[in-house]
This record gives structure tokens, sequence and C-alpha cells, in this order.
């Protein structure tokens, strides 16, 4: 179809043509970096679309056509009399009051935070803080006490207070009436009849015979113990633990080495070399923001040497994977392997590595015993030099393996790490909860054969959802479908809800009593934020409810507090718990609990999660603490609830020995498989952002750019450049060197066979992965769950066994049809300026780390220091800091090049606060939570696929993924780099902006002020970050997918109704839903909700600093002391990438970070001088493996630690001038001469552009003639 | 030959001219008068659920404190409306005399109270959306008085907007201020010493009535400036965020 486009952006009108050579980025400066294919082939056709204001259509305003537009605007008018039309007047609000009871220590317009904590699938927890205004949380902090958390937090637990809010949850107990359909019904009615016979009374007789729970793994005291209790009741009905992601050859592994089901916790900060094979530990393990801490533990120096004068020393991570993980992404080392390779490649490391450490006999036999497949060829020089690079690393490094691969593997794994010392320092175990041992799949495939066989009349499903995520095996649906009574408890509208007689609305984590253990043991409470919005039940309730369990003691033992509490009155500990003058219904007749309830009132009496809880704690805490008398029950609880945990109940780690003659036992049983081909493909089955489908229904996750594909909404398969060559899967001509963006966006449709099962899903291709493998993601193309869920994605799990992460000898075939992706790796694109991303290896960092040289600029004779990293730049051609626009706040000549605060004293920059940001690529895993957690802060809005699309994305930080390398299939490193707006001291965007709706203020922010923005968009346009977000439509204020909102649909008769535009966003803004109650509940009352045509950036979280100021002086203190504030970002961050604070306290983490080596101002050569810095990426490769490499690799190992500048230049003309440097460095000299196209590689520069900057460059230095200050330098 | 145009037309150049700048006049007129916060907020006087809240009687005649009903004006962002138990508190059935407590103005108190509902209570002074959260705890603490931004408020029987609430004229106080601290301009325009800061019979009298004060008045606005120390602020960023 012919595509007719309104182009709206004033920008490309008249603009030149770009139809320049291509940019030869990989022969400008050594190594080339690039964020896509497209940028990577860098077609003329690519530049220009790239070199619009806004990327991709964002501008443009209508797919259709002019008609269309013209049509909808004639509806918008015919509406207009029917829509309400606002009077003059502001509309009246009302205040209302509290009535009787002001809650608790309740100020209104104060935040409060409690602790809480959210149960993770599969076991563990997040120990969390909830920031709740008047009752509402609306923000999810970690914890500081919590020794998972520490203060940070995941993209799970970030993005879960969403759940909370949305609006398609369940919200009522339905009946599935066989006779009528679905009926409304209460919790009474499910009461009474679970209490009769047709409901669960009639299993008392058999014992529980026919009946069967599926509940999702937790770790949970309180729902164990009502899980007993439940079979306690019915003893012979079958509890099933499921998790559809759970890891059953680890845990097998596990058993056999050491003799019991262990959780392991890893302590990677002890490690200093690390092997993971497809293992994606910093992401996707329980406590992967633990893993995530430890990893990067030793991955970010500061300086060249280490206190005692060393070198400084880093880790080193090699990862072997298929598909592209957030762990592996960081690795040192990564070699692409598929997933059938993979065993053989771990047998090859075991054996290596075995030759080098000695080894127990029984495992160099089983090793032996292994086959060797024929035909498969390993890089066995890379195996060797790792193995010897572990080895000599006895008790400091590890293996760790993925759930993808079989038992065996974990066993040897087990077996290495044995060997190398690693159990005790580097990784602990503790026994595993039966649940979690527990093979869920196996279970459920078991329980769908007795339902064939018509031994199960009763299905329970406990938040979990095997009608959707079951392993196919099971064929769950169309069994579930025969079991007669089947009840369902979820959150969200399940599929398996969908599919059940009794469809119960269950609890959010944010909204029930209940209890976690944490991955090391940590006792952990979940305390209510909100009282259950939908009068929903969880989980321990109603398990409590059908076991009969009565808690009347502890009920009257908290009602006695309570009462006690309410009058002032102390409570005396007495032998039997504790006593005040007799019985305290006495002594307070007006608070004593109703009677003549039994007997009187026919409803079952529910019991509350509250009671639950602490009953179950009364009884651990007499048996782990010892706690017998109430008063110190009470002491410890309130305690509890006020830390969220219970201090140091963690259990220790264990360090038991492995029994290597079982593992031997299980390593003969590896059989690795022969290397995949186009006909037979492996196949590897990951979490994608939705986890395992559970935050499907989630916009922000759904709008979160995937791990490496930076798509959203969707779960393409994935697929290698050269795999998608050789099966002509190429958008396009079939080239992927011609790949261009508009083709790129779409994806071809194939369908896919896997073991006889088969599923159409369109393509993507991704640098980076293993050849001939194809990677899924889980938790897509749900088919419940509100509009958001339905219809992203599609359905991977109609094609994944029990248990399975891998699958071989799949087969893929083109079938007609592409399909639209959107993906953000194109999107705001700093148009390959010059060292936007810099990265240096860990030896030159030894040498050169520290080193500063004095730098004069030829024009202005204004010397400045530079440091390593800005040595690596062009920023020394920054001319001084000369304005030709007065900045009022900057009166000093702020000579330095790169942007670092040296204002006159006096001047308003020198004085505090002023604050500044750095952000460290080195620690950054580019895991997304910075990005989750200012969407949650700042109220940014979810804008859709077909927005996303289009780059309309609103996310103010985003996490740009950078491959470096001229092979598009293999990059030989990836970085990440998180950027928001960098607050420029000389801001482009300011002197472009026509109403002053962007401005500087005194400590160093560039304001964004709502109210004056008339959306010219000048300011996008000239910000060269690209970090500037508009609002082509209310995203804010109206639902994602609303279509007419009521009001309208009624006053026109519906006749509009099927006649909207295809986009949502285009009716009128007035005439669309607005969110609903709910959704607005969620929104942070501190930050301004942005209309239609409204410009948005990052504002350093300006609400936190401002309250930050207001409390610090309320308090007589004179700043705001470091650690005072922390923005959205910073504080979620595991990794802590992300620094904030005063610039001007030398004290401050912000002030030290600047000041390392590594840091520098992105762009800095345009003379914006940003407050945000980054901090560039050391990488630690192995010298040995690169000296055994090939010829690039040779090259790198040639060049390891030499100073940049050591190189010379290629184009005359373009040389540094670094003039002044030969009288200061040491040990550049010995270099020159070198040759030209050395592979440096440690910045990346861009020829073309770099000609057009030192234009602007110029520009500037002309101009300031004008600007001059009195008494100037010349 | 004909003519077009009658000689009457001629005086229509100068018949535009004229009305064309009147009519100019005039609606700059109407747009400076009308069009604006001065005109539109200032008075506004909606009616209160029930028989309302005398503000006349409760902080004019019976002198309560502010901080009585509004607790948390000094340590919040917002200054509070206070929960019906509040009321309850001395307008419990009986425990005031019954001409200080007329059943039928104080009946939708005691029904919100017997019913646990709130009272739905109208507000009156409201910044735009893109104005986050005036704080009123850093104000208080700053020296502003209660009427300063609200007006004579002692003395209404039904509160209306005083004062415009327009940037302007926060700027005014604040560029005010900020020039006090600079010793060009007199810090008692603006600020009160701190006990007077909810004192409104203080402020009638002495702050509006004799300007000039006392030297220990002085002397108290002084230490008021001195623990304000920083500017007050001027920038976007203060206030819209």
């Amino acid at each position: 179809m012919a595509e007719k486009t309104i182009d709206q952006c004033p920008s490309t009108r008249g603009k030149r043509e770009i139809d320049r050579a291509p940019r030869k980025l990989a022969q400008s400066s050594g190594r080339a970096v690039w964020r896509s294919m497209d940028e990577f082939v860098d077609k003329p056709e690519f530049r220009e679309w790239l070199g619009r204001e806004f990327p991709a259509r964002a501008s443009e305003l209508l797919e259709g056509s002019r008609r269309d537009f013209l049509k909808v605007m004639g509806a918008s008018l015919a509406l207009a009399g029917a829509a309400t039309i606002p009077g003059c007047r502001r509309p009246d609000h009302t205040i209302m009051s509290y009535s009787r009871e002001v809650p608790e220590d309740q100020v209104p317009g104060r935040a409060k935070y409690y602790a809480t904590a959210m149960p993770l699938p599969g076991g563990g927890a997040e120990g969390l803080l909830a920031e709740t205004h008047e009752g509402r949380p609306t923000k999810i902090e970690g914890n500081p006490l919590h020794p998972i958390n520490q203060g940070k937090s995941s993209v799970w637990s970030q993005a879960s207070v969403l759940d909370l809010y949305d609006p398609y949850r369940l919200m009522q107990v339905t009946y599935d009436n066989p006779a009528r359909g679905p009926l409304q019904a209460t919790w009474d009615d499910f009461g009474v009849w679970a209490r009769s016979n047709d409901g669960f009374a009639r299993y008392d007789a058999t014992g529980g015979r026919g009946l069967a729970f599926i509940a999702g793994k937790q770790t949970s005291s309180s729902r164990d113990a009502m899980r007993d209790a439940v079979l306690r009741r019915w003893p012979n009905a079958q509890w099933v633990a499921y998790e559809p992601l759970e890891n059953p050859s680890a845990v097998e592994a596990s058993r056999l080495a050491f003799g019991q089901p262990m959780t392991e916790e890893l302590r990677l900060e002890n490690a200093k070399r690390m092997m993971l094979v497809q293992r994606d530990a910093a992401y996707e393990d329980t406590d992967s923001l633990r893993v995530a801490r430890g990893m990067m533990a030793h991955r970010a120096p500061m300086y060249a040497k280490d206190e005692s004068g060393d070198p400084i020393d880093m880790s080193r991570i090699y990862a072997v994977e298929g598909s592209l993980t957030v762990s592996g992404g960081k690795a040192d080392h990564r070699m692409r392997l598929a997933p059938s390779l993979q065993p053989a490649f771990v047998v090859a490391l075991a054996k290596a590595l075995m030759q080098e450490l000695g080894g127990d006999a029984r495992i160099r036999a089983a090793l032996d015993a292994v086959p060797v497949p024929q035909g498969v060829t390993l890089n066995d020089a890379w195996i060797r030099e790792c193995a010897a690079d572990l080895a000599a690393h006895p008790n400091e490094s590890i293996v760790l393996v993925g759930p993808s691969l079989p038992v065996g593997v974990h066993a040897l794994a087990h077996a290495m790490n044995a060997a190398l010392g690693a159990i005790g320092p580097v990784v602990r175990y503790r026994p595993m909860p039966s649940d979690l041992a527990a093979n869920g799949h196996a279970a459920l495939v078991s329980l769908g054969e007795a339902i064939d066989a018509g031994r199960v009349s009763t299905v329970v499903c406990l938040n979990a959802n095997p009608v959707y995520d079951a392993p196919v095996e099971a064929n769950f649906a169309e069994r579930y479908a025969k079991v007669p009574t089947r009840v369902s408890l979820s959150v969200q509208d399940t599929e398996t809800a969908a599919a059940s007689t009794w469809r119960l609305h269950g609890t959010h984590y944010l909204e029930q009593w209940g209890d976690v253990v944490a991955h090391d043991g940590t006792l952990s409470v979940v305390q209510p934020m909100v009282a259950p919005i939908y009068f929903g039940k969880s989980e321990i309730e109603l398990l409590a409810f059908l076991a009969g369990e009565t808690f009347e003691e502890e009920e009257r033992l908290t009602h006695l507090e309570q009462t006690a509490r309410k009058h002032g009155a102390i409570v005396v500990d007495g032998q039997d718990g504790p006593t005040r003058m007799g019985n305290a219904d006495d002594v307070f007749p007006e608070d004593a609990p109703a009677e003549g309830g039994e007997g009187g009132s026919e409803l079952p009496q529910w019991p509350e999660g509250h009671t639950i809880v602490r009953s179950v704690w009364r009884r651990t805490m007499r048996d782990r603490f010892g706690v017998t008398s109430h008063g110190e029950f009470e002491k410890r609880w309130r305690r509890a609830l006020h830390d969220g945990l219970v201090a140091n109940s963690a259990t220790p780690g264990q360090t038991p020995t492995a029994n290597l003659a079982d593992l031997a036992d299980s390593i003969r049983t590896i059989r690795p498989g022969a290397a995949p081909s186009g006909e037979a493909l492996d196949v590897l089955f990951t979490p994608g952002r939705t986890l395992d489908g559970r935050f499907a229904s989630n916009g922000w996750m759904q709008e979160l750019p995937d791990i490496g594909t930076m798509t959203t909404w969707d779960n393409p398969a994935i697929i290698s450049p050269a795999t998608a060559q050789k099966l002509g899967l190429v958008p396009g001509d079939g080239n992927p060197k011609h790949v261009y963006l508009r083709e790129h966006t779409t994806g071809k449709m194939v369908r896919l066979n896997v073991g006889g099962r088969t599923l159409e899903l369109p393509v993507w291709i991704c640098p980076g992965l293993a050849d001939d493998t194809i990677v899924l993601r889980l938790g897509y193309g749900r088919t419940r769950g509100g509009p958001v869920a339905e219809g992203s994605g599609f359905d991977t799990y109609t094609l994944r066994e029990a248990g399975q992460y891998a699958a071989m000898g799949a087969q893929i075939e083109r079938v007609p049809g592409d399909y639209w992706i959107a993906s953000t790796q194109n999107h705001w694109s700093l148009e390959g300026r010059t060292e936007i991303v810099r990265r240096v290896e860990l030896p030159a960092w030894q040498k050169y780390g520290d080193l500063r040289i004095n730098w004069t600029d030829e024009y202005e004779l204004a010397t400045s220091e530079l440091n390593f990293a800005e040595q690596l730049g062009t920023v020394s051609h920054a001319p001084p800091n000369r304005s030709i626009y007065h900045n009022p706040y900057n009166k000093g000549t702020g000579e330095d090049a790169e942007g670092k605060g040296n204002a006159e004293p006096g001047s308003t920059y020198a004085q505090g606060p002023q604050w500044g940001m750095t952000i460290d690529m080195g620690s950054c895993i580019g895991c997304g939570v910075c990005t989750v957690a200012c969407q949650s802060e700042n109220n940014i809005p979810v804008v859709g696929k077909q927005e996303v699309a289009k780059g309309r994305e609103m996310t103010w930080i985003r996490v740009d993924r950078y491959f470096v390398g001229d092979d598009l299939n293999e990059p030989e490193e990836i970085l990440q780099q998180p950027v928001a707006c960098v607050h420029c001291e000389n801001a482009p965007c300011e002197v472009v902006c026509p109403v002053n709706a962007t401005v500087h203020g005194p400590e160093g922010h560039n304001y964004m002020v709502y109210n004056r923005c008339i959306g010219t968009r000048y300011c996008a346009n000239n910000c060269p970050y690209k970090v500037r977000r508009f609002n082509f439509f209310d995203y804010g204020t109206k639902q994602l997918d609303g279509g007419l909102n009521e009001e309208t649909s009624r006053a026109t008769g519906g006749v509009f109704d099927d006649k909207l535009p295809p986009n949502q966003h285009f009716i009128p803004p007035r005439l669309r839903a607005q969110l609903t109650e709910i959704e607005k509940m969620g929104k942070n009352p501190n930050v301004t909700i942005r209309s239609r045509g409204v410009m948005e950036k990052c504002t350093y979280c300006i609400q936190r600093t401002n309250n930050a100021k207001i409390e610090t002086k309320l308090k007589g203190l004179d700043g705001v002391p470091e650690g005072f504030v922390q923005t959205a970002c910073q504080q979620a961050c595991p990794t802590d990438a992300i620094v904030f604070g005063n610039i001007l306290d030398p004290q401050s983490k912000v002030s030290q970070t600047r000041e390392s080596g590594r840091s520098y101002a992105v762009l800095g050569y345009l003379n914006t001088r940003p407050r945000t810095t980054h901090l560039m990426t050391v990488h630690n490769p192995n010298p040995e493996i690169l000296k055994a490499g090939d010829q690039k690799d040779q090259d790198r190992y040639k060049y390891l630690d030499w100073h940049p500048h050591d190189v010379k230049w290629v184009k005359k003309g373009l040389e540094p001038h670094y003039q002044h440097m030969d009288e200061h460095g040491d040990g550049h000299g010995d270099g020159h001469g070198g040759e030209p196209h050395a592979r440096r590689g440690t910045s990346f520069i861009d020829l073309d552009r770099r000609d057009d900057d030192a234009g602007y460059a110029l520009s500037l230095k002309v101009l300031k003639a004008a600007a001059m200050p009195q008494g100037g330098l010349l | 030959m004909s003519v077009r145009f009658p000689v009457w037309m001629n005086v229509l150049p100068t018949v535009g001219a004229v009305g064309g700048a009147l009519s100019l006049i005039a609606a700059v007129t109407i747009v400076t008068y009308y069009f604006t916060p001065k005109y539109w907020e200032v008075g506004y006087m909606p009616t209160q659920p029930g028989s309302g809240f005398s503000h006349q009687i409760h902080a004019g005649k019976l002198g309560m404190d502010c901080r009585y009903c509004h607790t948390h004006v000094e340590k919040s962002a917002e200054a509070n409306v206070p929960p019906v138990s509040t009321c309850m508190g001395c307008h419990t059935d009986g425990m005031l005399a019954p001409a200080y407590d007329p059943q039928e103005k104080v009946e939708f108190i005691r029904t919100a109270w017997a019913e646990d509902a709130s009272i739905p209570w109208e507000r009156i002074h409201k910044l735009p959306d893109y104005v986050r959260n005036f704080p009123h705890h850093i104000h208080v603490n700053a020296g502003v008085s209660c009427y300063s931004c609200h007006g004579q408020i002692e003395a209404m029987p039904v509160v209306y907007q005083a004062h415009n609430l327009s940037m302007a004229w926060c700027l005014d106080c604040h560029r005010g201020v900020g020039d006090a601290l600079e010793g060009h301009d007199n810090p008692a325009d603006y600020l009160v010493p701190h006990d007077k800061v909810v004192d409104l019979e203080w402020v009638e009298t002495v702050w509006l009535g004799d300007m000039a004060g006392t030297q220990a008045q002085t002397a108290s606005i002084q230490a008021v400036l001195e623990s304000i120390r920083r500017m007050p602020p001027e920038n976007c960023g203060a206030c819209h965020y």
C-alpha cells in the first residue's frame, strides 16, 4: 500500500541531501561501534532517516490518508457539542477530610515509607520500601536493611507497583454456572459453597482423593504452614508446586553433588575469574541483585593504582552463550556457541582444567568416557588459555552453567568448582525447601494423566497459570477443561482463571499480609500498603479457609494487644501470654468483640492474613529464636514490621563436600551434540521482559527494550545475521549488507517446527548470537490479561516441553507475510558523532590511568588538564567556554575543556549545591531498571507499540547498547551506555526555545517548564544527546487503548464507535477515555502529569532535590548532605553505576568519580559542558587468548598497553593537537610510527562527522570575540 | 460617468480608523482587566457544605490558633483540613452550651461523625497542576504570615480567595525578600517574626497598623532574615517540575 504521509517536521524541509558516501566507521580510528545493522551498513537512506529531529516517523501526523484525517476532524467537530464544554471558571474541587480516625502518623502531603517484601516466583524475595502517599503505594525502592537488596531493586520489583493499579485485574468472584453461564458472586457465596458437600466438604471422607492444588513455588513459612494444614485435612490431596521457569537440572545436580537439593549463594565479589556458560546470573537468578553487585564489584577501577601503589586488578568474565544475555554482555571474552555444542565445550574446558589442576581421577576417567562428537571443532587455544587462567586463580574462580544444560554438565560444573576450590569462598549452599526442589513440570504432566484417567475432580490453582504456561506434554488447557470443578485464585485475569468454574480474585503483594524467606534465608515480612482494592483474598487466607483453620487464640491476643494500645495501657507478660487486670474485655468492655456470631450467622468466617502470619510467626519465633513471652514476641514483631525483616535471620551458607563419585557417574551421561545446521537448528527458551508471562499485562515491562534486540511489545524469534542470510530471512533483497531501516522494522514471518510442534512468528536479526540458533522469549502471546497483554507477541510455550530450555533439531520455514516490530535500537541516535562510547584495556589503564596532561589550545593559548579518558577524544579541540549568550550563572571563564565545573569564585555556580551525575559504563549491566524506576517516579506514560515504532517512546533515560567491531555477525564487545539529559551548562536547547520554556537554574539544572512550552520542538532538534521527549498526544492522562470515552459514546448513540482511526491516539483528547480512578492512584503526586504538546526530559529528579532542600533547611542544616537525596535511577541501580550529588562537595561520591581518569563528557568537544559525565569501560582481556587468536586478536594484543595517542591519525589535518604533550607524558613516543590502521578502538570516531563538528567548534571560536570577558586571557 | 461611491463614504476611513483605534483600546482594556487571575480568582467564595465553617467565629472571636485545626502546616507541604474528629472535640452533643452549639448549624458535623463519612469541603486556594505542591512548611518557618497569602481570614465568615495567587504575585514577595537580604528593602514589608506567623490579631493591629514597629520588632525580623540565609528561589525549577 502506498503510504501517504503528512510531514510536519520543519527540519526535514529543504534539508540538504545526505548523499555522502557511507562513513566507513570501521576505517576511521580503529574499531567501529554501532547499535544496529543499519548503522553498521550505513546507507544514505538510513542517514536521511536518522538525520531528523525525531527519528523514525515521530513527526509524521498520520499513517492513513489525508481524507481519513479530515474525517476524524469532522467527527471531532460534530462531537464537540456532545462533549461537555468546561465552564470558564476552574472546576470546583473538594477536599475530603478524614473522618473519625486519621491513620496513624499520617501527615497529608508527606510520603511515608513502609518496609515490605516481594515474593519472587521460584523462591526468594526482594526486601523493599514502598513509598505511599495517603495510603497509596506509588513507588518501590529497595530496602537498605535487606541483605539481598541493600537499597537496590530489580526491574521486576520496580514494575510490580503498576500491576496493583492494572484496570483489567480480576475484581470480583465469578462462578461459571454450567447451566446459566458466568455469574457474579461474592466471597461469601464461595465460602458457603466451599463448606458444602458440593465444594470441599465431600473430600473429608476420602482424605482428599481427587483434589489437587497447583501453586507457584514460593519460600514463605506462612504458606508452607497453610499448605501443611490443607494436607493435614486432606492427606491424599495432591500438591503441585510449579513454576514455568524452574530449573530441574540444577536441582538434580546439586542432589547428586551434596546428597540433597541445595540452592546456591554466589559470592562473586570474591571471584577473580568467572566462566558463565549460558547462565545469566546477574539478571535471571532469584538473587540477581546480589549476584550483579558481586559480579561488578571489581570491574570499575577508579584509579590506575590501588592504595598500596600496585597496579589495580580487575576480575575477568568469560561467557559462552548462544543468546545475548545481560551477564554475557559484560564478558571480557565472549564466545558465541550454539546450545548443542555447549556440553562439548564444558567437557573440553573441564579436561583442560583437570590437566592444569590434576583433579580427581574419577572425574578424569568420567571425562574421558564422554564420547567426543564427530566434526565439532572448538577453539582449543581459547579453551586452553581460559582453563589455565581459571586454574591460576584457585579459590577465586568459578564455573557457572545455565538451566539449558543437562544434569551431567551441571554435575561437571560442580566437579570443576570443587577442583577450583570455589565451594566456600565463591559459592555456598543451603538446603532447598521441598517445594522448590520438586519437579513441577513432571508433576503437572502426571496430574494431566490423572485427569485423563478421571481420578481428579477438583483442581485449585493458586497464582499459577498452567493453562498458559504448562509444558506441551501436559496438554493442560485441554485436560483442565475436563476437571469438573476448577478453582483459580489469581490477581490478573489469566488464561487459567478464564477456564475455571470459580474465578477468585487474589491480592497483589502490596495489599496482603504474608512473609517470605529471601534467597539467603532472611525472614522478610510482606505487609500491606493498602487494603485490598477489590476486596480480594490472599493465598494463605484461601488455604487457611479451605483447611478450616481458626486462629482464635491469635485473634484474642491480637485483640488484647490492640485494645491495650488504644487505651494506652501497658501489657504485662503473664505465664500464658499477656494479662492486664484479668480479662482485657472486662477492662474495656466497649471494645469487646461482638458476641453471638456463632450460630447466629450462616456465613463462614474468613481468617485474616494478619492473624495467620502472626500465628505462624509466634511458632517460628518460639522454635527458632526461643521467644516464648508475648511481650518479647510483640517487640520482635513490631521490629520486623519496621525493618521489613528479622535481623540476622539469614541462615549460614554451607560448604558441603561434593560427592565426586556420584558426579562422575552423572558426567558419564553427557552426550555432546553435533553442531546445529540450517536444517536442524538449536532453540533456546529464555525469559523475556515479561519474565514468564506474569508481567505481560505490565505496560512498563512491555515497553522496556528487550535485552540485546531492543524490541518492545513483541518476542520475535531471534537469529544471527549469518543464519538469517543463509536461510533467506533478511528483509529486503536478502543481503544483510543491504538492510536499511524501513525494511528492517519488519521481520519476515516464519513457521518454526520444534519437535513436530509449529508456531508462526517473525524473525529478528541480532548480532552476537550463535549461528544456527534461534532464541525464543517466553511470556508473550497471552490471550487474557487485558489489552496490554493480549496480542503482544507469540506464545512460545506452545513449543516447549517439560523443563526445557534448549531444543535441538528445529526447522524453520518461510511463510508469506511480514510483521512489523517496534525496536528502539535506532532511536535517539547520536548520529555517529565521535567518541560517544570509550573503552580501554586494563594494561593501558594500569599504565596511563592516572596520567594527566596539560593541553594548550592553539587559538586560545588557554591550558587545560586532560585526564586519561579525555585524552582518548577530540575534546581538546573545544574552545574555552565563551558562549555568545550571557549565562547568568557562570560568571567564570570556565576554561575546563570537558566541562567540569570550575566556575569563578563568587559566581552562582560556585555556590552549593551544584548537582551533577556520573554514569559508569564499566559497571552498568544494561538491565534497564533505571528506565523503569524513572518511569515510576516521574509518571512517564506508556505509549504503545505503534507509537514506539515511530520513535515516540517517552522514557527519559535509555540504555544504548553498542556493538564493537567490524564483523556484523560477531561483535567483539558489547557496551552499555545509559543516557539521560546531561544538563549541559551551555545547553544548546535553551538558546533555541522561543518562549524560554527551557532555562537554566542556579544549581546546574536544565529546567523544563511545562506550562511555558508551546511545542515547537526546536529544543529537541538542537539537542545533540537526543534526550528530549515530546508528548505528541495525551499519553499521560488518557488510557492506552481506551477508545471514545463513555460520555461521548452515549451522546452520539455509538455511531462513531466503529469509525475510529486505526491509532487510538488520533481520537481528539477530549473525547478519549480518561485514565480510570484506579490508574490515577498510582501516579506520583509530586510530579506534573504532562499534557499533549509539551516537551519533557530528565529533571535530575528535581522534586526530590527540592524536597531535600526544604527538609534540610527545616532541620537547620546549611546544605543538603551527601546521601540525603538520590535520583530514582541511582537508587534502583543494582551495581551503583549511577551516582548523583553535589559536585562542589569534595567528599561527595559524584565529585570523586568525576575526578577519575575514566570520566569524560560525551560530546564534550561540542562545548556543551554537561553535568552528567560518563565513566568509560575498562576491559580485562586475557592476553594469552589474544596472543593465540586470529589477526584481530593479535593486533589487539600488540597494542594492549599503548597510549592511544601513540597512533598517528590517518588523515592529515585531523591529527589531534597534542603539541605540548611530549613534555609531560611518559611512555608515549615509542609508539610513533606504528601502523596507521592500528586496531586501537579505544574511542570511536566518525571522520565525516568530525568535519561537521569542526565547523561548529570553529563558529564558536569566531563568535567568541563578541563575548570575550573583560580582562580575557588574550 | 456614474458615481460609484457616494460622497458620504468619504467619512468611512475616518470612522474606520477611529473605530478601529477604539476597539483596540477596548480589547486591550478588556484583556488586561478581565483575562487575569485578579479578575477570575480573587473573591472566589464557593458555598461550603452544611452551614460551613466560620473562621470569623473560630479564629477571630474565639482566637483559636490556626494550627489547632491545620495541624501539619509547619511540617508538611499541605496545610491539612482537619478530620471530623477535630470538630467533634468541641461539638460533641452536650459539650458546649447550646448557645454556642446550635443544633441546626452543627448537624452536618454530627451526621458525618455518626456515619464515619468525610465532609467534602470546597477547595478555595488552588494552584495549577504544573505548580507542584506549594510547600506551606518552608514558608511558615520562614516567617510568612498566614495573612500574606490568605488575607484577613479571621474576619471571614465564609472564606474567599483574597489574593490572585498569580506567579507575578509570588515573585513580588520572593524578590522583595531577596532585596531585603541584600539590604535594599525593608524585610518587615514581607515577613513577620517567627512567633507572630499565626498571630492574626497582631498582624491586624501592629503589622498592618503601625508598620514602623518598635526596635524590638526590627530585631526579631532581622533574626528571621538571618534564619532564611539563602535567597528565596526565583528560578522556574523551584515550583515547576
